[in-house]
């Protein structure tokens, strides 16, 4: 049997980037438990976008979180580049989502008015605007916009990310700062004991550990639910299409379309229910290609190089899920979607929280019991 | 680097870099560069390099060129008069758009239709 | 036209013509999606454009396509070349590209015979310009009357690559050296293991003649001819210059001109990845196959694979394969009955196990061994994306386990070719470091397209019947 301070499941951005925060804030002897599914590999789907633009529409706390983690991406970013050497590929470029038509830009309008008011109402800013055709096209001066375009929405305050290379910095990052990361621990179960330990059998280990971080995306639910208690996550499927390199023409990001630093344009937005299935389907590529040729005419000529799946961890109100498990005080769970854009809060008060150090007042928010009053 | 034997091949027209070029009509555009001691086939987009074509079957890539606009394997492809193929050899930027319209303007003086 | 087919086959090699002809010959509605322009894969690539001269150099084993070729052209069937299969759905549907165009079809059972490729064996170097597989060379002279000039340096292992030497040599090309990686002798520890192969092998005393006769003609051209050699590397500023490698202590230098590298066949398996078959390490020759039964049939019970896709054997039992596939498909369709199957099956049946009786020798003559995937850490391992060896094994070193993970932060095997080049090496590589063998570290996940398809033709695209229609914010043009 070995002992740990903290055994953190899942090597996911969530988990890593949470595990991270305690080495940093020496936590002591921090695990990393990591199965390397070739199914689940959510961390492997997302888009890449550091955004907090359009999140939290009827949801006050995530908007705020969202806004907050944005803020915080730059240093994020360039301390872990400071530490690793990994260059993760922020482009703090700012963000944008186009419209078709002026019904488009109309609802769109009404969003951000909308928005802003809610965040106003809770002391937060929102600075986001409308542009028109002209303007929009100014934030893109060496790309022609598809003529549809009415303009769009916009603000300079976020960016994206290569989410690859990211995942690959924070693992590293953790490994430098003396935390133990094991690619091939697939937690089989774990269990609380009387003298208030947890304890977190693998396949080849058994550890004993103070504290226990369940970050495993889909795997979570098993393991919360054999403390007692079901965690309201399910999955939702999305599809990205990534084309050929290409000269480097875009460096804003759009909602469903980015050109990355390699110069491969990347293309994704669905939401689909298939449980666990990551098959793209020709509908959905068909459509997004349809779409991105509709934004950018030249995407038309570019070959189309993978198309892939992966499947959010929802919850019901679409917010992330930080909560201690009901009678386990020391056993706490993480689930989210969108682990990208949240990653530099899950280092720097998410951590900070599992020790016990300080409680942001946002966390109850976030808590998994607040689905159950509803 | 290569020779070739006399066959009845019929040849076709085709443009290379914005040039004409006489290419075998019953041979890959791959193997008919390759014939006329055009060994290089593009530039690769990650190293800057220079590349030719390895495989000749469809599996590596390295062949892969614009052709009428997209690029595709040359070695899967047959030529067709008035192909327009451009390697991108030069550093000139194929597929960007603001490069376009210049080459397009370009061809046209160079082979009024 | 309707675009359901009771088979849809996929490759017009030897197995994919013999197949296709079967079932159109019993009556099924049969489409065939070959890639190239003309039929014949790569073995007997051209057979239908050969003329006398070619069929005559080219031998016996290539003539024998002409015949194929011939009863696939009569056979009732649908043939369209230049169509690349770049999505297949277990449940029946098949995506292509032909002419810039895209489409969806439907069949009842598909056949993917995809063919085998060259071992992608990274090198220093690999990528200079004048380096290519000696697969290639032979490609080139099949399809467009091509013969190498200068001086040609072939590096390697295996039967082919003496064959290829062979043929250059009846060419008159200047072979300036044949550095071989296998042994002058075998190790005495595989003797146990190659010896009992040896009594069945000789019952196929017209290949094995077949064999020496190839390294008759290569030792007649007095070629420098070394075996046991190590480190080859191609060297060059933008285009190959010289060759250079180990012979024992001693360095050997070559200006060349070409480089023909072949370090044995391996299946072409990402159609069947793609589709999510069930892949088998074949341990000996250190490659991935998909697992069927005598028939064929994949874990998928309306998908069959036949010829070297599956296991790498050759023309002849390809071709067997490829007839066994289809009696078995028309006898679930209800075209012939089981008895019937059975009776025109044994004697294909037979004819394969006597084409087999080398092989097992052979194979294990010029098995790879963990030790020629020994690389540098700046060979380039990813030609595609530009990822070398040591940043593979830095994933290692951080914690990675899995290809896919390594694929994922390091970009190997992210370009177009989907991991073709890479893939192979790729596992040895992380398989060495970890001291675990390839099988043991995944597998790269294979996602459509498995060919490249341009944004408009995806746009575009005839879905097929059932397909639904995209969603409601589309353009209308």
């Amino acid at each position: 049997m070995k002992t740990a301070d903290i055994v953190v499941v899942g090597g996911g951005i969530s988990g890593a980037a949470t595990a991270l925060g305690l080495v940093r804030r020496g936590a002591g002897k921090v695990m990393l438990l990591d199965a390397q599914l070739p199914s689940q590999r959510l961390s492997r789907g997302n888009f890449g976008l550091t955004w907090f633009m359009c999140k939290g529409a009827g949801n006050p706390s995530y908007a705020r979180w969202s806004r907050r983690a944005a803020g915080e991406w730059p240093e994020f970013a360039a301390s872990l580049e400071e530490n690793t050497g990994y260059d993760v590929e922020l482009d703090w470029t700012g963000g944008a989502i186009h419209a078709f038509g002026q019904e488009d830009w109309d609802g769109f309008a009404d969003g951000v008015t909308s928005l802003t008011k809610q965040c106003e109402e809770h002391g937060l800013d929102y600075p986001v605007k409308m542009l028109n055709r002209a303007e929009f096209a100014d934030l893109m001066p060496k790309i022609e916009l598809g003529e549809e375009i009415s303009g769009g929405m916009y603000t300079a305050e976020q960016g994206h990310v290569n989410p690859l290379r990211l995942l690959g910095a924070v693992r590293a990052d953790f490994q430098k700062n003396g935390g133990e990361y094991y690619a091939d621990a697939m937690v089989r179960e774990v269990s609380h004991k009387p003298n208030g330990t947890v304890e977190v059998k693998t396949a080849k280990e058994t550890w004993s550990c103070n504290k226990l971080v369940i970050a495993a995306g889909h795997g979570s639910s098993r393991l919360t639910a054999a403390l007692g208690e079901t965690l309201n996550t399910f999955p939702q499927r999305g599809q990205l299409m990534v084309t050929e390199r290409c000269p480097r023409v875009l460096d804003i990001s759009l909602l469903c379309l980015r050109q990355t630093q390699d110069g491969t344009f990347m293309i994704g937005l669905s939401t689909e229910n298939t449980a666990m299935d990551t098959r793209i389907t020709a509908e959905q590529m068909k459509s997004q290609a349809q779409n991105a040729i509709r934004i950018f005419p030249m995407l038309a000529n570019l070959n189309w190089v993978r198309g892939w799946g992966a499947i959010r961890v929802m919850s019901p109100d679409g917010g992330p899920i930080y909560s201690r498990v009901n009678g386990h005080d020391n056993v706490f769970v993480i689930a989210q979607h969108s682990g990208i854009s949240l990653a530099p809060l899950q280092t720097s008060v998410i951590a900070p929280w599992i020790l016990g150090e300080k409680q942001d007042e946002q966390i109850p928010e976030f808590s998994n019991c607040r689905f159950q009053e509803k | 680097m290569f020779k070739k034997r006399n066959t009845k091949n019929t040849a076709v027209t085709v443009t290379l870099d914005h040039r004409e070029v006489s290419l075998p009509g019953d041979a890959s555009v791959a193997a008919g560069l390759l014939g006329q001691g055009e060994i290089l086939s593009r530039i690769s987009p990650a190293s800057g390099e220079p590349r030719s074509p390895h495989c000749l079957m469809g599996v590596c890539c390295e062949c892969m060129m614009e052709i009428d606009g997209v690029k595709r394997q040359a070695c899967m492809t047959s030529p067709k008069a008035g192909m327009v193929i451009n390697r991108g050899l030069n550093g000139e930027e194929i597929n960007n758009p603001a490069d376009t319209d210049e080459l397009n303007s370009k061809l046209n003086e160079e082979n009024p239709k | 036209m309707s675009l359901h087919y009771d088979v849809i086959v996929i490759g017009a090699g030897p197995a994919g013509l013999s197949s296709a002809a079967l079932l159109g010959d019993l009556g099924l509605k049969v489409l065939v999606l070959d890639e190239q322009e003309k039929v014949g894969g790569q073995i007997y690539r051209n057979i239908q454009g050969a003329d006398e001269g070619q069929l005559e150099f080219f031998g016996a084993d290539y003539r024998e396509g002409l015949q194929l070729a011939d009863n696939f052209t009569k056979a009732p069937v649908t043939y369209e070349n230049h169509a690349q299969v770049w999505q297949v759905e277990p449940e029946g549907w098949v995506s292509y590209s032909r002419n810039g165009e895209s489409k969806r079809v439907r069949a009842n059972y598909i056949l993917a015979a995809t063919g085998a490729m060259e071992r992608p064996m990274p090198i220093p170097g690999w990528t200079l310009p004048g380096v290519m597989g000696a697969g290639a060379v032979n490609n080139l002279a099949k399809e467009a009357g091509l013969t190498p000039e200068g001086r040609v340096i072939l590096a390697g292992s295996g039967p082919l690559l003496l064959l290829e030497a062979s043929l250059l040599v009846k060419k008159g090309v200047e072979i300036a050296a044949i550095l071989e990686t296998g042994p002058m002798v075998p190790p005495a520890g595989d003797f146990p293991k190659i010896a009992p192969r040896l009594p069945k092998a000789l019952l196929r005393w017209d290949f094995l003649f077949k064999g020496v006769g190839m390294l008759m003609d290569i030792k007649k051209s007095k070629a420098p001819h070394y075996k046991g050699v190590t480190r080859i590397q191609a060297r060059g500023k933008d285009q190959l210059e010289h060759v250079s490698a180990m012979s024992g202590d001693k360095e050997l230098v070559y200006p060349a001109d070409m480089l023909l590298l072949h370090f044995g066949v391996v299946p072409n398996t990402h159609i069947y990845r793609q589709m999510g078959c069930k892949m088998v390490w074949e341990k000996e020759q250190r490659y991935w196959y998909p697992a069927c039964d005598k028939w064929g049939r994949t874990n998928f019970e309306r998908v069959f694979a036949a010829g070297d896709g599956t296991r790498v054997q050759g023309g002849l039992a390809a071709r067997y394969e490829g007839q066994l596939a289809a009696l078995e498909i028309a006898s679930c369709l209800g075209m012939i009955t089981r008895d019937e199957r059975d009776g025109l099956a044994a004697p294909i049946h037979k004819a394969l196990s006597h084409d087999g009786l080398p092989r097992p020798f052979v194979d294990s003559l010029y098995a790879p061994k963990s030790q020629d995937f020994l690389f540098d850490d700046d060979t380039l391992l990813c030609r595609c994306e530009n990822v070398t060896v040591g940043e593979v094994r830095k994933m290692v070193a951080e914690g990675v386990r899995d290809v896919n993970e390594v694929k994922a932060i390091t970009r190997c095997g992210m370009g177009p070719c989907q991991g073709r080049m890479c893939g192979p090496a790729l596992a040895e590589i992380v398989g060495a470091e970890l001291s675990l063998s390839p099988d043991k570290v995944g597998q790269l996940n294979i996602r459509p397209p498995v060919k490249l398809v341009s944004m408009a033709e995806i746009a575009a695209m005839d879905l097929g019947e059932g397909g639904t229609a995209a969603g409601n914010w589309l353009l209308k043009k």
